[in-house]
C-alpha cells in the first residue's frame, strides 16, 4: 500500500452571500496516497475548486469559511497550523495549478523570475546562479524548447499549452508530495491537453507525487486517475478506483456522466457529439430539494428520494466502493 | 521598435497638433470673442482710437496672416508682449515658472507618494474599518471646496496659530520655503482624496486577478504579494495618471497662486484672463498643448518599461 499522503475527513466549507448562507462543500472525505492520482469530478458547480483551495487553505475569508471538518497532511491537521507554517507548505509540499493558463502567470515578471520566486521562498539557501539553473532544469523538465531563451521571456510571448507548462513546472519546482491541478486542461485544446496530461503522467512516474486531477470529463479521469470521487452539489455522491467505477456505475449521476463521455472516432480522432444525457439543471444551492439532491434529473427517483427520509448518505456497497443513493443500479 | 525612433517621430506629431491648437486659438479669440480693442479701451473710445490700437496689436491685419503670427509665435516661443504688462511675455513665463514649480513639484510628489501608500494599506485590509473609514474621508473631503480649505488655512494655521506666512513669496533658495510650505500642505490634501480613490480601484482590481491567487498558492507572503505582485501591475495604470498631471505642474496652481500671492504662472494666468491679456492667454494655452503632447510621449516610453505587453508602434 502506498503512503497516505492526504485525508481529508468531512470538510465542510460555507459561503456567505447576499442570499444566505450556502454551503458549497458538505462533509466530503478523501485520500489521496503517493504516486497515485485521485480524480475529484463533477459539473460545474458541484465544490471541487472549492474543495482543491480549501486544501491549500486559499478560500477567500470572507465571505468563505471551512466550518468544519480536518485535512491531515501527513499526519498533521492543516486547519490547525500557524498560517506562516501553511505559507511554507504551500508551494513546497503541496502545490496547485489552475484552470487558466492565461491568466495565472503574473504578466509583468518574467517566466524565470517567477519560478526562480519559488526557490528564493523555499531554498533560501541556493544562489541566485543555482535558482536560475534550476529553473532552467524544470523548463526543460517539462518539455519547453530552448528553456535558456525562455526563461527571460513573458507570458504573453508562450501560448496557452506552454504557460500550463511553465505553471506544472513551477508548481513541481520543490518537488512536492502533492500536486493539485484544478481542471489543468479545460481551457486547452484537445491536442495540447493529451500533451499536458501526458506530462502530469510522466512526471509522476518520476517524482512520485500523489496527484489531485479535478476535472468536469470522465474522459480526463480515465486516461489519468487511480480513483475517484464524484462530486454533486458540494457532496461527493459516488467514490471507487476507475476500473469499478466504469465498470459498476451505482449512482445515476454517474451513469450519466459516463454515458456523456464524447467518444473518439478512432480513424479521424475527432470528437463526436456529447450526448447530453443527464437533464435538467445542477439546482441551486440556494434552494436545495427535500431529500436527494439529484432527484429532479433522476429516472429512477422514487417516493423515497423526494420525501422525508432525509438525504442519501454515502455508505460503503463492496470494498472501496461508496455511494449515496437510495436506489444503487447494484452489481 | 527602437526607442528613440519612436519618440522622435511622435515629435513629429507635435508639429500638426500645434498647427491645429493654434487655429483653434484663432478662432477662439479673433473671431468668436469680442473686440479687444473694445475692452481695452472701453465703450467711450474714439473710432480712431480703436483703429489705432487695432493696427498696433496687429489686428488690423488679414485673418491669414494673423493665424500665420500665432503659428510663427508657438514655434519660436516668442509670444510678444503682454497687452496689460508690456513686458515680453517669454519673459514673464521663465520668472513665473520656477516659482509656481517650487509649489507645484513638492504638492505633487508628496500627494502621489502618500496616496500610493494609503492605496495599499486600505487595499490590503479591504473591506475593513480602515478601508472604509478612509474612503470616507475622501469623498467627505472632496466633497468640500477647494477655497474652503484655502481661506481655512489661511485663517486658522497662518492668522490666529502663525505657523505659516498668510502669503507672499521670496525668490531663491531657502528662503521660498516658509511661504510654500501652507499652500503645498493644501495641495496635498485637496489631491489625496481623487488620488487615493482612484489608486484604490486599481490596487483592488488587481488583488482579485488570478496570478495573485497563483502567488499565494506558491507560499508567499501578503506583503510581498501586494508590493512586487500588485504593485507592478498597478503601476500600468497609476503612471498614465500621474503623468497626465505633469504638464499641470508647469502652468501652476491658479486658486493657490492667487490666493497665496505667489508670482507664478497660474496667478499670471489668472490675472491675464481677467484683464483680456489674450497674448499671454494664448501664450499659455500653446504652452499646455505642447507639454500635454511631451509627457503623453513620455508615458509611452514608460509603459514599455513597466508592461512588458506593450509595444511601440
Ligand atoms: N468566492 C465565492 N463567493 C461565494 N460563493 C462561492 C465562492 N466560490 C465558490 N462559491 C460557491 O461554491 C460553489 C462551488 O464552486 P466551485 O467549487 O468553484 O465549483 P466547481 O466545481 O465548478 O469548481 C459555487 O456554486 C458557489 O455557490
Ligand atoms: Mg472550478
Amino acid at each position: 500500500m502506498a503512503e497516505k499522503l492526504l485525508e481529508v475527513r468531512d470538510l465542510v466549507v460555507k459561503f456567505k452571500t447576499d442570499r444566505g448562507l450556502v454551503t458549497a462543500v458538505n462533509n466530503v472525505s478523501f485520500d489521496v496516497f503517493r504516486g497515485k492520482t485521485l480524480g475529484i469530478v463533477g459539473e460545474s458547480g458541484s465544490g471541487k475548486s472549492v474543495t482543491a483551495l480549501s486544501i491549500m487553505r486559499l478560500i477567500p475569508n470572507p465571505p468563505g469559511q471551512i466550518a468544519g471538518g480536518t485535512i491531515s497532511f501527513k499526519g498533521k491537521n492543516l486547519l490547525d497550523i500557524p498560517l506562516d507554517n501553511m505559507r511554507s507548505i504551500r508551494g513546497n509540499k503541496i502545490a496547485m495549478i489552475f484552470q487558466e493558463p492565461m491568466t495565472s502567470l503574473n504578466p509583468v515578471f518574467t517566466v524565470g523570475n517567477q519560478i526562480e520566486e519559488v526557490f528564493k521562498l523555499h531554498q533560501s539557501e541556493l544562489s541566485k546562479a543555482d535558482r536560475k539553473n534550476k529553473a532552467i532544469e524544470m523548463l526543460k523538465l517539462v518539455g519547453i524548447p530552448s528553456p535558456e531563451k525562455r526563461i527571460n521571456e513573458y507570458p504573453h510571448q508562450l501560448s496557452g499549452g506552454m504557460r500550463q507548462r511553465v505553471m506544472i513546472a513551477m508548481s513541481l519546482a520543490c518537488q512536492p508530495d502533492i500536486l493539485i491541478a484544478d481542471e489543468p486542461t479545460t481551457a486547452l485544446d484537445v491536442t495540447i491537453q493529451a500533451q499536458i496530461l501526458e506530462l502530469m503522467k510522466k512526471l509522476q512516474d518520476e517524482l512520485g507525487m500523489g496527484i489531485i486531477m479535478i476535472t468536469h470529463d470522465l474522459g480526463v479521469v480515465a486516461e489519468t486517475c487511480d480513483d475517484v470521487a464524484v462530486m454533486y452539489c458540494g457532496n461527493i455522491v459516488e467514490t471507487a478506483d476507475v476500473k469499478t467505477l466504469f465498470g459498476h456505475p451505482q449512482h445515476p449521476y454517474t451513469k450519466g456522466l459516463i454515458e456523456s463521455i464524447p467518444s473518439f472516432d478512432s480513424t479521424t480522432g475527432i470528437k463526436k457529439e456529447r450526448l447530453p444525457t443527464i437533464e435538467g439543471m445542477v439546482p441551486s444551492l440556494f434552494d436545495l430539494p427535500k431529500g436527494c439532491n439529484f432527484q429532479d434529473r433522476c429516472k429512477s427517483a422514487s417516493d423515497k428520494c423526494r420525501g422525508g427520509n432525509g438525504e442519501p448518505i454515502l455508505a460503503e456497497i463492496a470494498s472501496g466502493h461508496q455511494v449515496s443513493c437510495f436506489h444503487p443500479m447494484n452489481y | 521598435m527602437n526607442t528613440w525612433t519612436y519618440i522622435a517621430r511622435r515629435t513629429l506629431y507635435v508639429i500638426p497638433v500645434i498647427l491645429g491648437v493654434c487655429f483653434l486659438i484663432f478662432v477662439l479669440f479673433n473671431v468668436f470673442s469680442p473686440d479687444p480693442a473694445m475692452i481695452m479701451l472701453g465703450k467711450h473710445a474714439t473710432a480712431k482710437q480703436m483703429a489705432e490700437l487695432r493696427a498696433e496689436l496687429g489686428l488690423d491685419k488679414p485673418f491669414f496672416i494673423q493665424y500665420l503670427d500665432i503659428v510663427k509665435a508657438s514655434f519660436t516661443f516668442d509670444f510678444g508682449r503682454s497687452w496689460s504688462t508690456k513686458q515680453e511675455i517669454f519673459q514673464m513665463i521663465k520668472q513665473g515658472a520656477i516659482p509656481s514649480l517650487t509649489v507645484t513639484l513638492p504638492g505633487f510628489l508628496l500627494s502621489t507618494l502618500i496616496s500610493i501608500a494609503i492605496s495599499l494599506l486600505v487595499a490590503f485590509y479591504r473591506g475593513k474599518m480602515i478601508d472604509k473609514a478612509v474612503v470616507f474621508f475622501c469623498v467627505a473631503g472632496m466633497s468640500i471646496s477647494s477655497l474652503a480649505y484655502i481661506l481655512f488655512g489661511q485663517w486658522f494655521f497662518a492668522y490666529k496659530l502663525g505657523w505659516f506666512e498668510i502669503s507672499g513669496y521670496e525668490e531663491g533658495f531657502p528662503y521660498f520655503i516658509p511661504y510654500i510650505i501652507l499652500p503645498v500642505i493644501i495641495w496635498v490634501i485637496l489631491s489625496i482624496g481623487p488620488d487615493v480613490r482612484f489608486f484604490r480601484t486599481i490596487i483592488l482590481d488587481e488583488v482579485y486577478q488570478d496570478y495573485v491567487r497563483t502567488a499565494r498558492s506558491k507560499g508567499l507572503g501578503e506583503n510581498h504579494i501586494m508590493f512586487k505582485h500588485v504593485l507592478k501591475n498597478a503601476m500600468v495604470s497609476i503612471i498614465t495618471y500621474v503623468i497626465i498631471q505633469l504638464p499641470f505642474l508647469i502652468l501652476g496652481a491658479l486658486l493657490l497662486e492667487s490666493f497665496f500671492s505667489i508670482p507664478g504662472l497660474g496667478a499670471m494666468t489668472l490675472n491675464a484672463i481677467n484683464s483680456s491679456d489674450f497674448p499671454v492667454i494664448r501664450a499659455m494655452t500653446v504652452l499646455s498643448a505642447v507639454a500635454y503632447i511631451i509627457f503623453s510621449i513620455l508615458t509611452d516610453v514608460l509603459y514599455t518599461v513597466v508592461d512588458p505587453r506593450v509595444r511601440l508602434h
